[in-house]
């Protein structure tokens, strides 16, 4: 602390220039224009029928109500929603497995063999063979409209274990040395010192992963057909791209007749998001220094 | 007295040279060789064989030491090969005339292979889409390429700390909002109604059309993509900021340097290594235009600026069942991208920076 105040205390001799108001006033207004879409909605979402038809809820809002967010007892709505984040938690704790699993072997120069893992692993994230034969391979395996299909395909991820690998690949030699000393197999090592020191790999790609896992509707466009099937995202689209409330709305608790269309919309776009929201102030460090981590020694 | 001199001189000679001694000479010559030669191979086998082997036991011992790693391996091998390279056969497709019962092998080869790809590009509303396409990748890399790298350029100079965490926290929000909230979101602000046209409604502005309007519609399509991923793009550039060596800015300052200058010949110069692997990649992509984005965004009326590549090969290709142009276009835009990518990174090595590899 008394370092900070003497630094102040120096940084206070340098004037405040006219490029540095400029800088900060342009920041302020980017922060304003990023917010206000979002405060538009909520506002759409909160207020009264009489002031979203009026046009009179814009930014903050008008006559507070809660009568939208019924829809979250929708059945539809509720276990699109829950099923979501069964999805989400599964496929990222199996992915991070994955990753795990493989950048281990990986990250070991001496691995005979090891160039050509990583080429096979390469080359798949450069080429791919389309969608079609993509598509033919999941319906053989019967993988269409099932939840599965959100799961399984995706657990490897090339860039991801390149990330991790370079990561383990940081560890000092001497602990696994230790470790291998004391006469720890493989698996334990890996799961006993590795996967503990790399906390802040897995935060980040879990992150990472988890919030696209969140936001991927358009697996579900491709192989799911069934609607009760659908995460969230995929009924937010029907409700929101094509204008379609059919699924939605059957089953809303109370008091529908007053309730808008576009206010129940707002609704369901904010349960959407409210997830990430939820998450992301807490990760932000994390994914920050992943980010510095990555980019700096490459 | 001479004639024995001479007979003893021609015996010599005789003998030196005659058939039966020069036949022992190479006899004995021959068998020097050899033996020479198997002196030569016994040294080399014991020898290198010697490493031969000992570089194959090695190995037999890494393997034993090390299988249980490649145990861990085999989930990941297992997805590639069933997920990855399986489907890669189906580029075939392209050039067959598919026939859904027969499958992909057994469909047959098309007369002419590529009658597919004349079909593709002799289509003028083909021709159309990918004039969008390559119009709103310019658009994006015009304005969206150069925002982020200023973005960063200005985060640096801000001193107070907290102040630039907020403002972080919130401008890298809208890259983790999928386009389908986005497009919700922005569909409702900029409907008719909405409040951009309401605002613009106190200036006397009239309802612009931006989602129906096909220029207007582009401006928004750009905009809004700036929007969500400036703020988290601009993380590249910082990190990359932060490598620069400090001592650079305090010789610059002790030189008598003002801000700008420092930004000019330092700041700028230290982030073109990331600018140069940032614009490979996104030249690379040209041809993708944004799926995502407009496919959550568009709508028929818009289609004539809109509709890209993707996009009109999403309708025609699986909503249609026309696999074999879709699978063709696929080809065509992998192929497209790769090349990109070769040039781009030739073109910046050659102008001094570094390129991917």
């Amino acid at each position: 602390m008394v370092k900070k105040d003497s630094e102040r205390r120096l940084r206070k001799k340098k004037s405040v220039g006219v490029a540095d108001v400029v800088i900060y006033g342009m920041f302020i207004i980017l922060s304003v224009i990023t917010l206000i879409p979002f405060m538009n909605i909520i506002s759409i979402s909160l207020s009264d029928y009489g002031a979203v038809v009026t046009n009179k809820a814009m930014i903050f809002p008008e006559g507070l109500n809660f009568d939208a967010y019924y829809i979250i007892g929708d059945p539809a709505v509720l276990k699109s929603f829950l099923l979501t984040v069964m999805i989400v938690v599964v496929s990222t704790v199996l992915h991070l497995l994955v990753c795990l699993l493989t950048a281990y072997p990986l990250s070991k120069k001496d691995l005979p063999g090891r160039n050509i893992m990583l080429l096979f692993l390469l080359i798949t994230m450069l080429f791919g063979g389309g969608l079609i034969p993509y598509y033919l391979v999941i319906k053989d395996l019967g993988l269409i409209d099932n939840v599965l299909v959100h799961i399984i395909p995706g657990l490897v991820s090339g860039f991801n274990i390149i990330l991790m690998k370079n990561f383990i690949q940081q560890i000092p030699g001497s602990l696994i040395e230790a470790a291998r000393i004391d006469g720890a197999g493989f698996f334990r090592i890996l799961f006993q010192i590795i996967a503990p020191l790399s906390k802040p790999i897995l935060a980040t790609l879990a992150l990472f992963f988890g919030v696209g896992k969140w936001n991927e509707w358009y697996t579900t466009v491709l192989f799911i057909n069934d609607p009760d099937l659908y995460p969230i995202q995929n009924i937010l689209r029907q409700m929101v791209v094509e204008g379609n409330m059919d699924t939605v709305g059957s089953g809303i608790v109370s008091r529908p007749e007053f309730t808008l269309s576009i206010s129940i919309k707002m609704a369901v776009i904010v349960i959407a998001t409210v997830p990430i929201m939820l998450v992301y102030p807490f990760l932000q460090k994390h994914f920050v220094k992943g980010i510095f981590m990555g980019s700096v020694k490459s | 007295m001479y004639n024995n001199i001479l007979d003893i001189v021609k015996r010599y000679l005789y003998n030196k040279y005659s058939e039966k001694t020069v036949w022992k000479r190479k006899k004995i010559a021959f068998f020097k060789i050899r033996s020479f030669v198997f002196a030569q191979l016994a040294y080399t086998t014991l020898w290198k064989g010697e490493i031969l082997m000992r570089n194959q036991s090695r190995l037999k011992a890494k393997l034993k030491q090390y299988w249980p790693l490649y145990i861990m391996f085999i989930p990941c091998a297992a997805m590639l090969l069933v997920f990855n390279y399986y489907p890669m056969y189906g580029i075939v497709l392209a050039f067959k005339d598919y026939f859904i019962r027969l499958g992909i092998m057994g469909s047959p080869f098309a007369e002419d292979p590529l009658v597919h790809f004349k079909e593709l590009f002799s289509d003028p509303y083909f021709l159309q889409v990918t004039g969008n396409t390559l119009r709103i990748s310019a658009l994006r890399l015009l304005c969206g390429f150069p925002a982020p790298i200023f973005l960063a350029l200005l985060f640096n100079e801000v001193r107070a700390q907290r102040f630039k965490k907020s403002v972080q926290t919130i401008l890298y929000l809208p890259y983790f909002l999928s386009w389908v909230v986005l497009g919700g979101m922005f569909k409702t602000i900029f409907m008719n109604d909405g409040l951009v046209n309401t605002w613009l409604g106190n200036f006397g502005i009239g309802p612009i059309p931006f989602l129906s309007d096909p220029k207007w519609f582009l401006a928004v399509t750009i905009i809004t993509d700036i929007w969500k991923n400036m703020g988290f793009s601009s993380i590249i550039y910082l990190a990359a900021i932060s490598g620069i060596d400090g001592e650079q800015y305090e010789a610059a300052m002790i030189d008598g340097a003002d801000r700008w200058q420092r930004i000019r010949y330092i700041t700028i110069p230290g982030l073109v290594p990331a600018i140069s692997i940032q614009l490979i990649l996104s030249l690379s992509g040209v041809l993708n235009a944004g799926f995502d984005q407009i496919f959550n965004m568009y709508s028929p009326v818009v289609y004539s600026t809109a509709d890209i590549i993707d996009t009109y090969v999403y309708r025609i290709g699986l909503g249609d069942g026309n696999y074999e142009i879709a699978t063709a276009l696929g080809l065509f835009k992998s192929a497209i991208g790769f090349v990109l990518i070769l040039i781009t990174n030739k073109v910046i090595k050659k102008t001094g920076g570094e390129g991917i590899w």
